[in-house]
């Protein structure tokens, strides 16, 4: 059986060709190396799975919660001597520099 | 569309759309992994908020040797890192937080919580570790920006990454039977060979 880090680097493609083409051969005849292989790219999947920013994608795919974003950004950029309170921008009030992909 | 670099290089000489075009391109992203650092979203806004005003204000120090993307991202999570010190003082070494190791696996899993579980242990991970591994599988950065992003040589941005893994693998294999991951057929072939 081959060392776990090696099948990490063939699970990421970070091995050299030779190295990836010895692997390769390994797993036709070792199941014990094909489960420490199949078990790794389970894992990675599941921690995949289990990305904690998920929890604000459907705020993130509101076009207009990153307008607002974009806008504060910009107007923090632009007048840095704002205050909190000036940031509250109404996307009526958004710099003019607002990019023709908010405004469609 | 136009490549980053050249947008960085307009935003230098002083075209503040060009660094607009920026924001638009990476904020997404970057709330993303502020997020995940700080766990709280008007925080995480409040990090990319500061962070793209410190990239504006350190452009013309930008000298374009990494990407603008590895760039912002490392100032991004700098700045959550401080952001999460500066709110949470008890949380001061971050890097040594732990968290209860008396979980029932077998009961969390009959409940259905294993996504909880994962990210309990990847919040346990050190936190070049778990870095390390966010940026690789949830932001499919190659290792080579994984290391402009942390400013640590290849070898060990990869390292970091490894180590993540296996102890991942070490505690949730060994904890709640591997076997469990497995299909059905791969499961049948276990049970023959032994």
């Amino acid at each position: 059986m081959r060392k776990l880090e090696d099948w990490i680097d063939f699970m990421e493609e970070e091995c050299t060709p030779r190295k990836q083409a010895q692997l390769k051969m390994l797993l036709k005849f070792s199941f014990a190396d094909r489960l420490i292989l199949d078990n790794l790219r389970r894992l990675r999947q599941l921690i995949k799975l289990c990305d904690r920013a998920d929890a604000i994608e459907g705020v993130l795919s509101q076009k207009e919660f990153l307008q607002k974003s974009h806008a504060q950004i910009m107007e923090k950029i632009t007048n840095p001597s704002r205050t909190c309170q000036d940031d509250a921008l109404s996307p009526e009030r958004g710099p003019s520099h607002f990019p023709e992909t908010y405004k469609r | 569309m136009e490549a980053d670099n050249t947008l960085v290089q307009k935003a230098k000489e002083g075209d503040v759309s060009a660094f607009s075009e920026l924001v638009v391109r990476h904020q997404k992203c970057l709330l993303r992994l502020a997020y995940r650092v700080v766990g709280d979203l008007e925080i995480a806004q409040d990090v990319v908020q500061e962070s793209f005003m410190k990239a504006y204000q350190k452009l013309s120090g930008f000298e374009g040797r990494s990407a603008f993307k590895s760039w912002v991202y490392q100032i991004t999570l700098n700045t959550a890192k401080n952001k999460l010190r500066g709110k949470n003082p008890e949380l001061v070494d971050i890097e040594k937080t732990q968290i209860a190791d008396s979980i029932d696996w077998v009961g969390n899993i009959m409940n259905g919580d294993l996504k909880d579980i994962i990210q309990i242990e990847v919040d346990k991970l050190p936190l070049k570790q778990r870095t390390a591994l966010s940026l690789r599988i949830f932001e499919d950065l190659s290792f080579s920006e994984i290391a402009e992003v942390m400013k640590c040589p290849y070898d060990t941005a990869k390292a970091n990454y490894r180590h993540a893994l296996m102890k991942l693998r070490h505690t949730l294999g060994d904890q709640m039977e591997v076997r469990a991951f497995l299909p059905d057929d791969m499961n049948q072939r276990l049970e023959a060979d032994a």
